[in-house]
């Protein structure tokens, strides 16, 4: 028996591989942005600290995605399932988020004055 | 000399009957059963232990039907109370538990598996032209880990059991009196048995395809159980997550929805919703599928469109995760929140109603037959239809805060989950029964047994509708005296609805043993498990199919079915 | 490596396992989300209390734990990467470093738990730190035990699997050719990682 698609077409791109070479440099990296992060943390502060903080770590994860997980050099459908997945993950964030986050200006509720609670 | 058995049986199927010597047909009808799958292997180990699909959906068969009837007779306990306005045969706190459990065993021990660990693990693997699932053994687990979560519900259940509704709202289920946690481990726990079954689906689908089969000539069976199956894997973590919280704020103490501490119950509600309006699509985009197959059978035409109907059920897939909001209407989010949920929850009718419209077009200038799957399918498109009408109309905000928790809202979810799910699951138990035990119902039985089930539904849910839009409030032990009629035309009707499903029930199990013998095809339909013996042998096909030939091809004659021998050596 | 019957090849067994574990992956991160969310949004109505309570994160142990698990993620690639050359001992070595890494994260992590109760910064109804009121700042560290909780219970879960897998690679089980279930191990051990990257800011590095 065979199967769709052709095997040659879905082990072209599989038993993924990358160099040590790549790995320890990616390592090195991940421990550099490891260590900006920090001292990042320590100088600025409050909201633009969570945004510093935030695309560092998405920094991080991309390197360790793309290349200790074989992302980028692997199959189209393993992408596919990691953007759902980031996809669906900022859905629920957002989603609480723009409940919680806009109730001081448009409550459900009015009482009688005109406040919400 | 032995007769060419495959053209016997090839020559029973056709359209073009030929007279044939009965005795023939049936010793080449008997002859497939030694190879089936029902027959290879005895022992309950050979069942328990199996890894073969079809064995498997048997076994959940067999469960979520007994879940079925448990769920059930929490119905029938809720509406003997509900016949009389004041105080019954039950205690209210025994009534908050029988609603818990009914909501608890209906949803996640029948609704959410059924169709997909039934009909989905026996018809996806045939469909695809595969000889099992991508992980065969990871499918008999979901089966035992469903096994436990069940049991660990049930034992919940005796020891009390839940009174927070199905729904297990901080803070009452934090702080409840009843034994909430052991009821929402197991939910949890059924929870990976539905991730586990979903995970199997979409590798199925994506790897085991057979040469030439692409994704668009696929069996539109398929589509829907991919689609659910996305559901399942990316919905089902968040509910795992908000009901171990909930177990965990109830034994612990962890207050992390307690107000007293800062916490927040509404956002218990988002995570909640967050799953389980996608899981409402769990339970019916199957029944979509279901539906799928039977259409283009009884009409012998293929679907109005197929990429519109393939399509439409990733649409649905994708838009069901943007509306959970709209269970959050009144519990105090933003309006600002309110009004982007209730916008989204518009969207998906859109896809809903391509399929509507599809099936119907099919229907056109097709060669319709009228038998028992298609009565269900009549059944259901009215049902659909209306049902999913008065969700839009739950949908709009400011309509919902009038029928938010009302008998509206019962009578709607019923309209989808019984009108629809049910009614397709029954559907497709008749549809596909020849092809799963070689048996053929009796059809008579069928029909009349269909129109029960139909008219039992009405007369129980309708009565609903009006109770709702009148004011009677959902999950309440007793109600004011001018809603008793209604509610009694409610309990009368699920008593009809009861009589019908025992019915059907038994006419089917008789069946399994002196039902009339079937050949692999009787419907004649192109679908491509309909190319194997009906009960199939443990690799599904004697002989591989060609998938030129397509699940929906009746402008050409029906394929060969090679149900009897195998011919020689055609690899 | 035996072919199931249901595949034509083994290369193809293999890239629908690959599959399988990607939507595990995919599957997990969400169990992972409701967490988040929750963060987001109790963060979001007490940013006061959160950054009080974040001053009592004992951010020498956090950041040790960082580089622990970063290294970790390093040596089961390099793992994986000598199995692919046959080079069996290294690799069990490589598995070795690698659990050894995890098991002193989950040290560190118990050293941390200890250190807080001790001063009476439990969950919800058993919190009993004074210093800071309980309202809104215990929602902080309530979260703090459930997301680095489920992220131990899912680290130790992977050590689990580590271990049996450093077992089967000293036995001989894998070759050049046929190492898929190491494979597996390590996209498990990398999502791990991958959680603690975003938790580490999120719990001692606010502000």
């Amino acid at each position: 028996m065979s199967l769709h698609p052709p095997t040659s077409l879905v082990s072209d791109r599989d038993a993924p591989h990358g160099s040590a070479r790549t790995y320890v440099a990616v390592w090195l990296a991940l421990v550099v942005l490891a260590t900006v992060t920090l001292l990042a943390s320590r100088v600025v502060g409050g909201g633009w600290g969570l945004v510093i903080a935030f695309v560092v770590a998405a920094a991080k994860a991309g390197l360790v995605v793309a290349f200790f997980m074989h992302l980028a050099s692997g199959r189209p459908v393993h992408r596919l399932i990691f953007a759902i997945a980031v996809a669906f993950l900022a859905l629920l964030v957002l989603g609480v988020l723009s409940d919680v986050g806009t109730r001081a200006i448009a409550s459900a509720y009015v009482d009688d004055l005109g406040g919400s609670p | 000399m032995t007769p060419d058995v495959s053209t016997v049986v090839a020559t029973v199927d056709t359209a073009h009957a030929v007279a044939v010597d009965p005795a023939r047909a049936e010793a080449a009808l008997a002859l497939a059963d030694d190879r089936s799958y029902l027959r290879a292997g005895s022992g309950i180990r050979s069942w328990l232990l199996t890894t073969d699909h079809k064995r498997i959906a048997l076994m959940f068969f067999v469960a979520t039907l007994a879940a079925l009837v448990l769920g059930g007779t929490f119905a029938m306990l809720l509406r003997t109370k509900l016949l009389t306005p004041g105080p019954g045969f039950v205690e209210p706190v025994t009534y908050n538990r029988l609603f818990t459990l009914h909501g608890v065993v209906m949803v996640f021990m029948f609704m959410i598996p059924a169709i997909p660990a039934v009909f989905g693990n026996f018809f996806v693997p045939m469909m695809l032209g595969a000889k099992d699932l991508a992980f065969p053994r990871l499918n008999l687990a979901s089966f035992y880990v469903y096994v436990f979560g069940a049991a660990l519900t049930l034992w919940g259940m005796i020891h009390g059991g839940a009174d927070t509704g199905w729904t297990f709202y901080a803070p009452y289920a934090t702080t409840s009196p009843t034994d909430v946690a052991p009821v929402a481990i197991g939910v949890f726990v059924l929870g990976v048995s539905s991730i586990m079954t979903g995970l199997n689906f979409i590798a199925t689908t994506h790897m085991l395809r057979r040469a030439g089969l692409r994704w668009f000539a696929m069996p539109m069976f398929v589509w829907t159980i991919y689609a659910t199956s996305i559901i399942q894997v990316i919905a089902t973590p968040v509910l795992g997550l908000a009901v171990i919280l909930v177990a965990l704020d109830h034994a612990l103490h962890m207050g992390i929805f307690d107000p007293a501490l800062g916490g927040d119950p509404v956002l218990f509600e988002h995570l909640f919703w967050f799953y389980s309006h996608p899981a409402v699509y769990i339970m019916i985009l199957p029944a979509m599928g279901v539906i799928s197959e039977i259409v283009p059978t009884f009409a012998k035409k293929h679907p109005l469109s197929y990429k519109a109907l393939a399509l439409s059920s990733l649409g649905i897939a994708f838009i069901g995760f943007l509306t959970w909001g709209h269970h959050l209407f009144v519990a105090g989010i933003s309006q600002f929140d309110a009004a982007i949920f209730g916008a989204m929850s518009m969207f998906v009718a859109i896809f809903s109603a391509i399929k509507v419209f599809s099936w119907i077009g099919t229907l056109y200038r097709g060669s319709i037959t009228f038998n028992t799957p298609m009565l269900y399918f009549f059944s259901f498109i009215y049902l659909f239809a209306f049902g999913g009408m008065t969700g839009i109309a739950v949908a709009t905000t400011s309509l919902d805060i009038h029928w938010h928790d009302t008998y509206f809202v019962i009578a709607h979810f019923h309209f989808i989950m019984i009108g629809g799910t049910l009614t397709a699951f029954l559907g497709a138990i008749h549809y596909w029964y020849p092809k799963m035990f070689g048996r053929m119902y009796p059809e008579r039985w069928g029909l009349v047994s269909a129109g029960l089930v139909f008219a039992g539904f009405n007369l129980t849910f309708v009565p609903q509708f009006l109770l709702g839009n009148a004011g009677m409030p959902r999950r309440y032990y007793s109600y004011p005296a001018r809603y008793h009629m209604l509610n009694v035309m409610s309990t009368l009707g699920a008593y009809l609805l009861a009589a019908a499903l025992l019915i059907t029930l038994i006419y089917l199990v008789i069946s399994l043993r002196w039902g009339r013998r079937a050949s692999p095809n009787p419907w004649g339909s192109r679908s491509f498990e309909w190319r194997s013996p009906s009960p199939p042998p443990v690799h599904n096909f004697l002989v591989p199919f060609d998938p030129a030939h397509g699940p929906y091809a009746y402008d050409e004659p029906p394929p060969e079915t090679h149900g009897g021998e195998a011919p020689p050596e055609a690899t | 490596m035996t072919l199931h019957e249901q595949y034509d090849s083994l290369p193809r067994q293999h890239a629908t396992a690959r599959l399988g574990m990607w939507i595990f992956l995919g599957s997990e991160s969400l169990l992972f989300a409701g967490l988040f969310a929750l963060y987001a949004a109790y963060r979001f109505t007490y940013p006061a209390e959160f950054h009080a309570a974040s001053q009592h994160a004992n951010v020498v142990l956090g950041t040790i734990n960082t580089y622990l698990l970063l290294t970790s993620s390093l040596t089961v690639a390099l793992a994986i990467h000598a199995t692919q050359r046959g080079e069996r001992r290294r690799s069990v070595v490589l598995l070795a470093i690698t659990i050894g890494l995890g098991l002193a994260f989950l040290a560190l992590k118990a050293m941390e738990y200890a250190e807080h109760l001790a001063d009476g910064i439990a969950p919800g109804h058993y919190y009993t730190f004074d210093a800071i009121p309980a309202h809104g700042a215990v929602l902080y560290f309530t979260l703090y035990y459930l997301l680095t909780g489920m992220h131990a219970l899912h680290v130790t879960g992977g050590l689990c699997a580590l271990a049996w897998l450093a077992w089967r690679t000293w036995r001989g089980d894998f070759s050049p050719d046929a190492h898929i279930a190491l494979e597996l191990g390590g996209l498990y051990w990398h999502l791990v990682d991958l959680v603690w990257i975003f938790l580490w800011p999120l719990i001692y590095l606010i502000g």
